[in-house]
């Protein structure tokens, strides 16, 4: 039975007899026959006669028990080596070549963190460049091409408003009636302890006037939309198409960026009026449905809230959309070559539009309120 | 033994395939036989991918058989298919980590050897694929398609995208492992060059069928109007009209 053992040891010839199957299925099994033998020899001879088969895992066992430059002169030698098995050793011994050639890297020392440190924060000062160059260009770009209208990309304005604006309708509108349900309940659940149910009303009315409802707009868009406009300049930068348009001198702003900006432009304030409607009506079904308050009461009750308060909510989402359109696109432009890549700068772009929209509202609340508009 | 060496490793028997209407493949019959390195050329469009997708299994056709003897198969995709979210060398060690009860170390060792052998260094082994070049990627996917030791190979385009320097020591790499491993090899290529260098048989794939399959000098001679086009047109001519690296020897002697 061959299968056996692949390996026999000569100690008085100091020589190794290879036989059988020298598969990769068997690997492991070599290699114990190989471990058996006693490492502390000079092998003269191999006798490859009755070598069966042989791979190029399997080749590098021999090898690695007798060095490659041992293997390379006992092959050279050799008589009674199949052409094929001479051919796989060769190969073979040219790999360990190309291996010891090249050199490994440095380790890094203990202190190597205060340079990543380093690296990390000249990085990030560089990001900040990169944004402020970006704003810096599209305000440019935007300033020479307002005048000229034919130079505006109305396919393009359209089909981002679209995408962007309409088809987010439905889950901004379900998303704000939710919240403003859900505000009616809480605000129900505390006021009424004070006998203050009554409240309710004003507390949906002017927390949707003033912030949630542009702010839960912007929330929504910054996840839905920021990510595709990265993902599509992303997409568009692995496939060349930006290095295409800058050998066409095409502006890549122009085309790409100033139409997404545009199109929020006109599409979140829209939505933020849709938003702030449908939480004044998941309040409005709470009140009518659990706070026994009647529809007509709910209304003027609505009607007595000052209407700056919603024109104060509005300033707001400009904006928003500007940032959140900035930063999805910018991303985009970040992507290096790879799918991989698009995935990182997309989840980057959602983070930062995120960040951005709530430090921007945080921001805006304590302006408004310092000059108690 | 002999008797499975006569037996085709590999046998498409009237394979249909279609897209909606569009009919790619219609009664499509191949043999590939043990030990050989076949080529696979046809117009662009005609399906020649498709026709490699199915006989890997990777698509199913509409109607006919696939009978695929080997009993491990490696895949070079045409634009590498490197895992991107791991470095070369974890690319290439990937199905070892997954199939055998070989340590990482072992793994990672015996994957740097198959680097080594494709001609890439340890350096590029530490790489992420999205930052290798073009022909660093063919190779990197070359080895990890040779790693668990297959007895068939299908290679997408192996040369596409390759200076004519690094495709003709891309086809000397696959004749030489492939005669010394006893692999056999299915390419679809549009490189003159490696049908003429490497291939011993050449199907070609033209109107939904395999037109023709035979020594490239035989295929040459088939009178179908895209194959005299293929071979005898400008490109083709300098090519068929060479005689084959492997023969230039023994022609010249005879000379």
């Amino acid at each position: 039975m061959p299968d056996s053992s692949f390996v026999e040891y000569d100690s008085s010839k100091q020589s190794l007899q290879l036989s059988g199957s020298w598969t990769f299925e068997n690997y492991l099994s070599i290699q114990k026959s190989l471990r058996n033998i006693p490492a502390d020899n000079t092998i003269k001879t191999i006798d490859f006669s009755q070598l069966e088969r042989l791979d190029l895992n399997t080749a590098s066992l021999v090898a690695e028990f007798v060095s490659p430059s041992t293997l390379e002169k006992l092959v050279a030698s050799t008589q009674q080596l199949n052409p094929h098995h001479r051919d796989i050793f060769q190969q073979l011994l040219r790999a360990y070549q190309n291996q010891q050639t090249s050199s490994s890297e440095a380790k890094q020392p203990w202190f190597a963190f205060i340079a990543q440190l380093g690296a990390w924060v000249s990085w990030q000062s560089y990001q900040f460049i990169i944004l402020v160059n970006f704003i810096g260009r599209v305000l440019l770009t935007t300033l020479a091409v307002l005048p000229r209208p034919t130079r505006w990309r109305f396919t393009s304005w359209f089909f981002h408003m679209q995408q962007a604006g309409l088809a987010a309708i439905p889950i901004v509108a379900l998303m704000a009636f939710l919240i403003g349900a859900v505000v009616a309940f809480l605000g129900a659940t505390v006021l009424k302890d004070f006998g203050a149910a009554i409240y309710t009303v004003d507390l949906v009315a002017f927390g949707f006037m003033r912030e949630l409802g542009v702010l839960l707009a912007a929330i929504l868009l910054a996840g839905r939309t920021a990510s595709s406009f990265t993902a599509q300049i992303g997409a568009m930068k692995v496939n060349e198409e930006l290095d295409a348009m800058r050998v066409e001198k095409l502006d890549a702003v122009e085309l790409l960026v100033i139409p997404r900006i545009l199109a929020l432009l006109i599409m979140l304030p829209l939505l933020s009026f849709v938003s702030t409607l449908a939480g004044l009506l998941g309040g409005a079904a709470v009140a009518i449905a659990s706070l026994d308050i009647s529809p007509t009461q709910y209304l003027s009750i609505l009607n007595e809230v000052p209407l700056r308060h919603f024109w104060v909510g509005l300033s707001k989402a400009p904006f928003f959309a500007v940032v959140i359109a900035i930063i999805g696109c910018l991303e985009g432009f970040k992507v290096t070559n790879s799918a991989r890549s698009i995935g990182e700068h997309t989840t980057s772009s959602v983070v930062q539009a995120l960040f951005a929209v709530i430090l921007l509202d945080a921001i805006a609340a304590l302006f408004f309120m310092e000059m108690q508009w | 033994m002999v008797m499975n060496d006569l037996q085709p490793i590999l046998s498409l028997e009237d394979i249909t395939n279609r897209f909606g209407a569009t009919v790619i493949h219609e009664n499509l019959n191949l043999d590939v036989n043990t030990g050989e390195i076949l080529g696979l050329v046809g117009g662009s469009g005609a399906g020649k991918s498709v026709l490699l997708r199915t006989a890997i299994g990777l698509h199913k056709p509409v109607a006919g058989s696939i009978h695929l003897r080997a009993k491990q198969v490696g895949v070079l995709f045409q634009h590498g298919a490197l895992f991107s979210s791991m470095t070369v060398i974890e690319n290439v060690a990937l199905p070892l980590f997954e199939h055998t009860s070989l340590s990482r170390a072992q793994a990672l060792h015996l994957a740097s050897l198959k680097l080594a052998l494709v001609g890439l260094d340890q350096a590029a082994g530490a790489r992420y694929p999205a930052e290798l070049s073009g022909g660093m990627i063919k190779r990197a996917a070359l080895a990890r398609a040779l790693i668990r030791e297959p007895d068939m190979l299908f290679l997408d385009e192996p040369t596409a995208g390759l200076d004519p320097i690094s495709a003709a020591a891309f086809d000397q790499l696959i004749l030489t492992l492939s005669k010394a491993l006893g692999l056999t090899v299915v390419l679809v290529t549009h490189d003159l060059d490696t049908l003429h260098a490497i291939c011993d048989r050449i199907a070609v794939l033209s109107d939904k069928q395999i037109i023709a399959i035979d020594t490239l000098a035989k295929v040459a001679e088939h009178k179908n109007d895209w194959i005299q086009s293929y071979f005898h047109g400008p490109r083709g001519r300098a090519i068929i009209d060479k005689p084959p690296y492997s023969q230039h020897s023994s022609l010249t002697v005879e000379n």
